[in-house]
């Protein structure tokens, strides 16, 4: 499997990529507007449907669409504080007629590839530019992570303390969009919601400390992107379903973890009480 | 100290405050007291400046304040952290701070020997009371040595005992540290000792010696 070129290739962007999706997308997990994270991905795929209708570049109409689509889910939540998930309506509505519209204007059965991507046909390019978009989310989340964990505790406190909440929540969103856009292309954008949410969420059930939830997360994204892809290959599957269908797998077992882990310290404490 | 001179503030659907002045002078226990919905939470954050008075000016002279909120993610049974994690947030600022793990554990750990909280400072908080978790937020809040700290409503979801725990522990906070603070409570009781009741009503901000028996809320 790894003689071949496009297989190593896709190995690499998949765990580039496994790592910076949970990173970028823990806050909206933390924070419970995973939503959010949805509508973003969608809206990814209205900004391709735009920038091919439209003779512009897929990627660049891609990241512009994340960027101003969560700008639009800010505006609404701060207009309707009391109907905030609005906005993630407003977005999954306007990106699904958006991409459905233009569609036709498009070649056939290219926009359909970036709903489920296409890893293994993945250029130098995008090499370059999963390569580039992880490194910057790493060192941003090394060096301003207690600010990030600041802000999720409770954004007041931490602008009291002096945290620039505005400036670090617009650099966030924006390196989100473009991991976002990035992964679209090459793993789908129907399946980076499922690596966006998921891996969190199964980190959660070990109920652990806020670094090692993160860290937890990244490793069992790496984990499905890698088994997913290797079943893929033999069973001749789509890639970015297969890795999605497996950070489910994990979620469940992560959920069987905590319920055996919960049972043996119940059964503990009752003998101790005896 | 803290000074408020002839600030409104508005709301898309009207008029909260109309034209409040008063002073918190440095090191002062002060307790904001009112009905709900009265503004006590906005009155708060117009002094923290976290939004800004339609008219008038907030005048703040305090060289590090501490924030205790009434929501956090504590609220959030699932929310991932230590005690720990938690209590370091206090030292927080604008820059990334990355080679001080030190420094910064022996601060974490005297703030929550202060608050009588160190055993547990590994534990996730998802596993702690509710009284438990109060001293994890006043920890945070002391870390940093603030000159101030103000709290909105920090006795909420406790019973009677840990509630008058806390209201003695920010009381020796304030006599043997000399910290200023400033917190809302729904309990007149609670401001027996305080040098000065802020009653939040009708718009009006108005000012009451402690212990005074004619606020009526």
């Amino acid at each position: 499997m790894l003689s071949y070129e496009f297989m190593r290739i896709a190995f690499l962007v998949g765990i580039l990529l496994g790592i910076a999706i949970p990173l970028a997308g823990s806050t909206v997990v933390f924070k419970r507007l995973s939503s959010s994270g949805d509508a973003l991905a969608h809206s990814s795929l209205a900004g391709v449907a735009i920038g091919l209708a439209a003779g512009l570049n897929p990627l660049g109409m891609s990241i512009v669409a994340c960027v101003i689509s969560f700008l639009i889910i800010e505006l609404i939540r701060k207009k309707f504080a009391k109907y905030s998930e609005l906005g993630v309506a407003v977005v999954l509505s306007l990106s699904v007629g958006l991409a459905g519209i233009l569609m036709n204007y498009t070649k056939e059965g290219y926009l359909e590839s970036y709903l489920f991507g296409s890893i293994l046909l993945v250029d130098k390019l995008q090499l370059y530019l999963a390569i580039g978009v992880t490194a910057l989310v790493v060192i941003f989340y090394f060096v301003f992570h207690k600010q990030i964990f600041a802000i999720i505790y409770n954004d007041s406190e931490a602008k009291v303390g002096g945290v620039k909440v505005g400036l670090l929540n617009f650099v966030q969103s924006l390196l989100f969009s473009i991991v976002i856009a990035i992964s679209a292309k090459t793993i789908g954008s129907l399946v980076v919601s499922s690596l966006i949410a998921i891996p969190v969420a199964a980190s959660l059930q070990a109920k652990t400390s806020y670094r090692g939830t993160l860290l937890l997360a990244t490793i069992l994204s790496v984990v499905s992107v890698i088994i997913g892809i290797t079943i893929a290959y033999y069973a001749s599957w789509t890639p970015g379903a297969t890795i999605a269908i497996v950070a489910v797998s994990l979620l469940v077992l992560m959920f069987l973890y905590r319920a055996l882990r919960d049972a043996i310290a119940k059964r503990r404490s009752l003998k101790t009480t005896k | 100290m803290i000074e408020l001179k002839n600030v409104s503030f508005s709301f898309e659907d009207g008029v909260l405050f109309q034209d409040v002045s008063f002073r918190v002078e440095d090191g002062q226990f002060v307790g904001i007291i009112g009905a709900n919905g009265a503004g006590k939470t906005t009155l708060i954050r117009l002094i923290l400046g976290l939004i800004k008075p339609s008219k008038g000016e907030v005048v703040n002279t305090e060289k590090k304040i501490a924030y205790v909120s009434q929501t956090t993610s504590l609220n959030d049974s699932s929310f991932p952290a230590t005690v720990e994690e938690i209590v370091s947030l206090g030292l927080v600022g604008a820059k990334p701070s990355l080679f001080h793990w030190k420094e910064e554990k022996e601060r974490v750990n005297a703030a929550l020997e202060k608050m009588d909280i160190l055993p547990l400072r590994k534990r996730v908080v998802s596993e702690l009371s509710g009284g438990q978790l109060q001293r994890v937020k006043i920890a945070k809040a002391l870390v940093g040595d603030p000159s101030l700290i103000v709290l909105d409503e920090p006795d909420a979801g406790m019973d009677h005992d840990s509630h008058e725990k806390l209201v003695e522990g920010l009381l020796s906070l304030h006599k043997d540290h000399g910290i200023a603070v400033l917190f809302i409570s729904h309990h007149l009781h609670d401001l027996e000792s305080a040098d000065q009741i802020l009653l939040v009503k009708d718009g009006s901000v108005t000012r009451y010696q402690g212990g005074d028996h004619h606020v009526e809320l």
